[in-house]
């Protein structure tokens, strides 16, 4: 071949077309391409009502099953406290089903706790190991020995658990309740003898002042409060509601509101005080409101002669603004503000979070917040606070003593609360761990936890350790291997709530009654039996008397007994198919006006004078409890009215000691479900970073510490010390450190190191209110 | 003309210096093979790690989803320019002194032109699917156009390689190098008759004019792959030229190293003459002239538009994440030539050196400098991530620099890196191994 | 003609990220881990972003749930070799996944940087693969992927209101995000029809689009915070 111009061309135009030709200009036959939706072979598809658990709200859920797997979960539309949507928890309930580390069978621990080996074994063989174990105390007469702790959202767990207690003889069944829940309810109890934490009417309001608390962080009515954001905002035409946020720390949330204030720790009562003096000395409370609905707003006379102090003259001449603005920090040009925009934009209202319920005046100060509300009469009208009614359930009658447990049922509680009908007194979950330890006042032999993981959930581990080890016989009911279950005997998987039958009135939400009907989605069930069918199947196997407390065949059976009264159309007898047609019962509207339901208070008026902490204060010292100071029993008259008392801090070290700020968010609540990846792998706002733990810095302490982004440091409180990575954020105040609920929980395993933040927190209790303290923690930073 | 035919006709020894890396192979030669073969088999083993586990095993992330790959690829077609285009315009514009050099310049071009593009396909996420490329192939895409242009350019740099080189593969044939059969193959036939020679030279000069605008594309397409999207300090008009300019500035850096280091190695002190490298070591000089100049006028207009998007790439830059790269950029590419090309007595065989390699290292930080901090700093949303290569990038990189090496070395082996037939029409009595170069003697006297 | 569009009140925002977790669950959007997460390799195609007004270094940050913005001029679309991204006459930009070479042009020319690349093979530990959504394709590795407005769900409600012989009716279609939105702050619906709940919201004088004056037209429009004024 000899090279001239012809071939020469003859190869540039050769290679050019193979390069062209293929496609010119433009979007060619891109419709014939493939789509993205892929058309498989149509599946068999449908679509199961139930009722979210992933908190104890009770959101109603439609979950797709498609050829038998649930493959998404939507909340159902026109459902009164969800309509249709749901947070992310919710959405990642299906990683909870489908969790590839779910436990499949019952586990037997034979040999040293930890490192025995393990059995595994059925459900019916583990009804039967723990017949035997409770059996043997009902021989021995010993029943109280017994101890069941329960973390479980399920009201129907509540209902057996409890049943199965009274039945068999103990007084021991605690119920750990949500972080903040149960000040929340003391507030509400204290002023309006209503113990649970308040409903507000969101949609309705013009004026929102929000003390600690964000949308959707905390487990009391996430849905609610981001229903709520929405409708405040861009709900009603013309109408814009303006969210003030007051709190400690700038988060995410403070940059969506139209006005952020920052307070120092431990002072939201105080400023609320300070508001109501301004509200007071400029009379701009609701006169009407306060007269017809209210006790101890003015001094008054009982009729033994007792002169009560009135709130107006004990805020006029305690709460000034400059001394509130010493307190708090806040300017008093803003307190002034506040009061006047709270007063002039009715329907107005004070809603106290997980912000002031997490320090040692919890009440006091959930108190002073609310009584903003009697102030302005926001209470009971539309745009304000409302009660939370409970639907009309055939709840089974309690069991009636029989002879053979007397003794056992009046035995002093392990946890040493103080349970009366009528007293805001509950020590709860608090020393419990310590008297277990100590065997006090009587060693316990069964100890028996569903759905809580001390080890992780509960402040102080290290007690529950000791506890532990003083237990012969421990049994877990959960899914996972957590740390808990880790050092337990037997571990039993329950079961997520997607697989079982449950009947679930919603929490403070929406006001009128609200029950959800829940039930297995899937129709072969995964592993697992839910705590009531198994403590069911157990009162059943063990004889005559504790069998027959339990008549029901199945929890289905149960619950169609219980919601036999839940008539949804006059006229009806049984109701049931329709709930079951429609996955809930409710019963709206709200009906207003109803004085003796709303205020359930010594003349069923809101109570400025707290009658019912007085009793509380005198039962309190009369079971000795000396150091009363932090919830103001021991003082004065005055004292059991609104007051802002100092909060506790634990200063245990000379060396600098920063406020921990332990805080939840929207994805970690407080913590319990957030060990699942999907939502771990989401970035925290303020934070950008997912996974790992993070400490929340505020960059100038962070310089001077000499820390950068990433490092990782030791957090030290006098409870114990975990190490994170420090995040710079500006929000954070200079004199503290954030820390978000659950992140990174069980997943670094170690002996004698929780990785759990609450591991960092102290065994601090109200005696009145009877709630975790976790914001009284102070800690040292130092590197790794 | 008729001495000229007669010197040709008189067959060179195999001993002689320009023949002789060709006619035998001594112990360093498979010493080096083999060291950069162990580095491309190491480079192999990596980049089929990557190609079973996915592009995960390199140090990419979001935003920064280009990096290492497409450095090496903007560098290395960057370096093709050397070869061809300065040949071409030395040729078009009849530099004599050119004739010892073009060679060894054009070789580089192919050699970095096949080494330059493969790193897209080490880029790819689904190398196995690059035949879309033709199948379902858009014309709009400035990837495209880099196939095309680039496609092109290989071809005909191979064509402009390969045309003078067949005066000297009949040479190789006549004397008898093995294999014979393959020099017989390629001489085509050339007996160096007029006509022969007429058609030669004639297709050389049309190859020489066509392949300049050829080369300008090439590099001015890549640069579009950047300035076509509207990314910060990407989307600029004159990346064009900017790239170019840069592509030619690497090119000469790239053949002063290579020739030096052909010279030492195979004694080529007769035909690369101190002369050769001042002379190059002027247009390199000029080049860094051009190119700062070039860079200059770019951060200039960003930083005086001040737009927040293009500033937080400038700062990252200037000041940030990138700022040891980018201050290094500006020395090895500007401080460090500029001083030692503009003083003359500086201009020797080891400064012209030592100015290429600092060249080459400067323009590979630059083309990351371009590639890394516009993708750290997108508009949205904000990011902290910082991409680190590793070590499957670093090796594959090793692998392309072992790879141009090896194949450059081999060319040498097989073909005579010098065009005797060149330097015997520029006067040279190539055959009695003295030099009365008047290629050599006019440059000098154009230097004084 | 339909002209998809997303309208998303950042008034009603509270940045929740209830949209997020809807989205990688109806998405099958893969769990990538703690060390790929950390490196940047985690798949949002509904990712609440954050932009700090008055530039990159000062300001105040907004929070803004960033879907793929599908725009009308998209630049993702022009750079793609292999045409594995297009513009559909819906106005819908899609992604061919068994086209898509990987070479990740698209991904460095979105100026939103909402598209996102497979660096390994996606893995799902048993049994979670059993919460796979059937409508909506598994990526391979290797290629990219980014938000569709859920076209799965549009085609079932299109093919829905075909067999019942009707118009597709506004608010029809609703996106996963828009459908758990706690705070009802997305809107979906289409941008052609005057009538729209989206035409309406997206001719509020809240209206603004992200990085709007690029010219990518971008059919995600957002509603800037409101003011309360006594």
């Amino acid at each position: 071949m000899e090279i001239d111009r012809r071939n020469f061309f003859k190869v540039g135009i050769f290679t050019a077309g193979t390069l062209i030709a293929p496609r010119l200009w433009g979007d060619i036959g891109l419709e014939t391409v493939a789509e993205q939706p892929w058309e498989g072979p149509p599946g068999h598809e449908n679509e199961v009502l139930s009722v979210c658990q992933m908190c104890p709200n009770g959101c109603g859920i439609r979950v797709r099953i498609y050829e038998g797997r649930a493959v998404k979960i939507e909340g159902i539309p026109g459902h009164p406290l969800n309509n249709g949507s749901l947070c992310p928890r919710g959405q990642s309930a299906l990683q909870l089903l489908y969790h590839p580390h779910r436990l499949a069978y019952p586990v037997l621990n034979k040999g040293a706790r930890g490192n025995g080996s393990l059995q595994r074994m059925t459900h019916e063989e583990a009804v039967g190991l723990l017949a035997e174990k409770i059996g043997d105390l009902v021989r021995r007469r010993q029943t109280h020995r017994l101890v069941i702790v329960s973390g479980s959202h399920s009201d129907t767990d509540e209902l057996i658990l409890r049943r199965f207690c009274d039945s068999v003889g103990t007084p021991n069944y605690i119920k750990i309740e949500s972080l903040g829940r149960r000040s929340r309810s003391m507030a509400m109890g204290l002023s309006q003898g209503i113990f649970k934490p308040p409903s507000i009417d969101w949609s309705n309001c013009n004026f929102v002042m929000l003390f600690g608390s964000e949308p959707g962080t905390s487990d009391i009515s996430p849905m609610w409060l981001l229903r709520g954001f929405g409708e405040l905002r861009q709900g009603r035409a013309g109408r814009r509601a303006k969210i003030v946020h007051v709190s400690t720390h700038f988060s995410p949330f403070s940059s969506k509101v139209d006005d952020w204030i920052k307070i120092k720790p431990g002072t939201y009562g105080a400023l609320a005080l300070g508001i109501a003096h301004i509200i007071i000395s400029e009379e701009k409370y609701d006169a009407d409101f306060i007269e017809h609905f209210t006790l101890g707003f003015e001094e008054f006379k009982e009729v033994d002669g007792t002169l009560r102090p009135g709130f107006k003259e004990h805020v006029l001449n305690n709460y000034e603004p400059a001394k509130v603005s010493s307190i708090t920090g806040v300017p008093e040009e803003v307190i002034i503000r506040l009061a006047d925009e709270f007063s002039s934009n009715r329907p107005a209202v004070a809603y106290g979070g997980d912000g002031p319920a997490s320090y040692s005046n919890a009440v006091s100060e959930l108190v002073a917040i609310h009584s903003l509300n009697a102030l302005i009469g926001s209470i009971d009208v539309p745009g304000g606070v409302l009660i939370q009614r409970d639907p009309p359930l055939r709840m089974p009658e309690r069991v009636s003593n029989n002879s053979l447990f007397t003794h056992n049922l009046s035995q002093p509680p392990v946890d040493d609360s103080i349970r009366s009908s009528n007293l805001p007194v509950y020590m709860a979950g608090s020393n419990l761990p310590m008297r277990l330890s100590d065997s006090s006042p009587y060693p316990v032999e069964v100890l028996v936890l569903v759905d809580y993981d001390p080890l992780e959930e509960a402040p102080g581990p290290n007690y529950w350790r000791e506890a532990f080890k003083q237990i012969p016989f421990v049994v877990s009911f959960c899914n996972f291997s957590d740390e808990s279950s880790r050092i337990c005997d037997l571990v039993i998987p329950p079961g997520t709530f997607l697989e079982r039958w449950d009947g679930k009135s919603v929490d403070s939400s929406v006001g009128f009654p609200v029950w959800g009907l829940s039930r297995p989605v899937l129709e072969t069930p995964l592993d697992g039996m839910d705590p009531s069918s198994f403590f069911m199947k157990l009162a059943k196997s063990m004889g005559h008397q504790i069998a027959g407390a339990f008549p029901w065949q199945s929890i289905e059976e149960l619950l169609k007994e219980i919601a036999m009264d839940l008539n949804p159309s006059p006229g009806q007898v049984n109701p049931w198919d329709e709930i079951a047609a429609k996955g809930y019962w409710s019963q709206s509207p709200y009906r207003f006006g109803r004085q003796r339901e709303v205020y359930q208070t010594r003349g069923n008026r809101f109570n400025f004078f707290m009658y019912s902490m007085e009793a509380a204060a005198s039962h309190l010292r009369s079971a000795g409890y000396a150091n009363l100071d932090k919830t103001g029993t021991d003082l004065a008259q005055s004292a059991f009215l609104p007051n802002h008392n100092s909060a506790e801090f634990e200063n245990w070290d000379n060396r600098e000691l920063f406020f921990l700020e332990l805080f939840g968010t929207t994805l970690s609540g407080h913590g319990r479900h957030f060990s699942l990846e999907g939502l771990r792998e989401l970035q925290e706002l303020d934070l950008n970073k997912s996974w790992g733990l993070w400490l929340l810095i505020n960059p100038r302490t962070a310089s001077k510490l000499n820390l950068s982004n990433n490092e990782i440091v030791w957090v030290e409180s006098n409870h114990g010390k975990l190490s994170a990575r420090v995040k710079k954020v500006e929000g954070i105040s200079e004199d503290s450190v954030g820390m978000i609920f659950g992140q990174d929980k069980g997943t670094e395993h170690s002996d004698t190191l929780s990785n759990s933040a609450m591991s960092l927190v102290g065994e601090n209790i109200s005696p009145l209110g009877g709630g975790l303290c976790w914001g009284t923690t102070k800690v040292r930073i130092y590197r790794a | 003309m008729n001495n000229r035919s007669a010197s040709i006709a008189v067959a060179i020894s195999v001993d002689h210096p320009l023949v002789k890396p060709v006619s035998t192979s001594g112990g360093g030669f498979y010493v080096t093979a083999f060291a950069l073969l162990i580095v491309m088999g190491w480079a192999f083993i990596a980049w089929l790690t990557q190609y079973i586990r996915g592009l995960g095993v390199s140090g990419l992330d979001r935003p920064v989803y280009w990096g290492v790959y497409i450095t090496n690829f903007v560098f290395f077609v960057g370096i093709s320019h050397a070869g061809t285009l300065i040949s071409a315009i030395l040729r078009v514009t009849g530099s004599e002194w050119r004739r010892p050099i073009t060679r060894a310049a054009e070789a580089i071009t192919v050699f970095a032109l096949m080494v330059g593009p493969i790193n897209v396909f080490f880029d790819l996420g689904r190398p196995d699917r690059v035949l879309n490329m033709f199948l379902h192939g858009q014309l709009k895409s400035p990837l495209m156009w880099d196939v095309i242009c680039i496609s092109t350019y290989l071809v005909s740099s191979l064509v402009y390689l390969y045309l003078p080189l067949i005066p000297d593969i009949a040479e190789l044939r006549d004397t008898g190098i093995r294999p014979r059969w393959f020099y017989r193959l390629l001489s085509l036939n050339w007996r160096g008759t007029e006509k022969q020679k007429h058609i030669l030279e004639k297709m050389i000069r049309v190859m020489a004019i066509a392949i300049i605008p050829i080369a300008v594309s090439v590099h001015t397409v890549v640069s579009w792959v950047f300035a076509m999207t509207i990314q910060p300090m990407w989307h600029s008009t004159i990346f064009g030229p900017y790239f170019v300019v840069g592509a030619i500035f690497s090119g000469i850096a790239s053949i002063i190293i290579a020739m030096a280091i052909l010279r030492k190695v195979y004694h080529l002190e007769d035909y690369l003459k101190p002369i050769h490298f001042n002379n190059l070591g002027i247009l390199l000089l000029v080049m860094t002239c051009l190119w700062v100049y070039f860079t200059f006028a770019e951060y200039l207009t960003t930083f005086y538009g001040g737009e927040p998007a293009h500033m937080a790439v400038f700062y990252s830059k200037l000041t940030g994440e990138f700022a040891p790269m980018f201050w290094s950029m500006g020395i090895l590419c500007f401080i460090i030539p500029f001083v030692i090309l503009a003083v003359g007595r500086f201009r020797t065989i080891t400064g012209t050196v030592i100015a290429s390699i600092s060249v080459n290292i400067g323009m590979w930080l630059e083309r990351y400098t371009i590639v890394v901090p516009s993708l750290s700093n997108p508009r949205l949303p904000i990011s902290e991530i910082t991409y680190y290569p590793s070590w499957v990038e670093i090796s594959i990189t090793a692998g392309c620099f072992a790879g141009l090496t090896f194949f450059y070395v081999m060319f040498s082996k097989i073909f005579p890196i010098i065009s005797i037939w060149e330097l015997k029409e520029g006067g040279v009595d190539v055959a009695a191994g003295e030099v009365i170069s008047s290629a050599a003697t006019s440059g000098k006297k154009r230097m004084q | 003609m339909t002209r998809w569009g997303m309208v998303i009140d950042l008034d009603r925002c509270s940045g929740c990220q209830a949209c997020v977790v809807a989205c990688r669950q109806e998405n099958n959007i893969p769990v990538v881990g703690r060390e790929q997460a950390a490196m940047g390799r985690a798949i949002f195609w509904m990712q609440i972003i954050e932009e700090r007004e008055g530039g990159h270094n000062e300001g105040r940050t907004r929070y803004l749930p960033r879907p793929c913005m599908h725009c009308d001029n998209p630049p993702c679309v022009k750079v793609c070799p292999v045409g594995a991204t297009y513009r559909n006459p819906e106005g819908l930009v899609g992604q061919i996944y068994a086209r898509c070479i990987g070479c990740r042009y698209c991904t460095a020319a979105c100026p939103y940087t909402a598209r996102y690349f497979n660096w390994y093979e996606p893995s799902w530990e048993p049994p979670r693969e059993k919460s796979l959504n059937p409508d909506v394709y598994v990526r391979p590795k290797g290629v990219v992927e980014k938000c569709s407005f859920c076209v799965h769900r549009i085609r079932k409600a299109q093919r829905k209101a075909k067999d019942e012989n009707r118009e597709i009716e506004d608010g029809e279609v609703i996106p996963a995000c828009a459908e758990t939105c706690p705070s009802k702050a997305i809107h979906f619906g289409d941008l052609d029809d005057p009538d729209s709940e989206v035409s309406k919201l997206a001719g509020s004088r809240r209206a603004f689009r992200l990085e709007e004056f690029l010219g990518t037209d971008p059919k995600v429009i957002y509603l800037r915070e409101g003011e309360w004024s006594e």
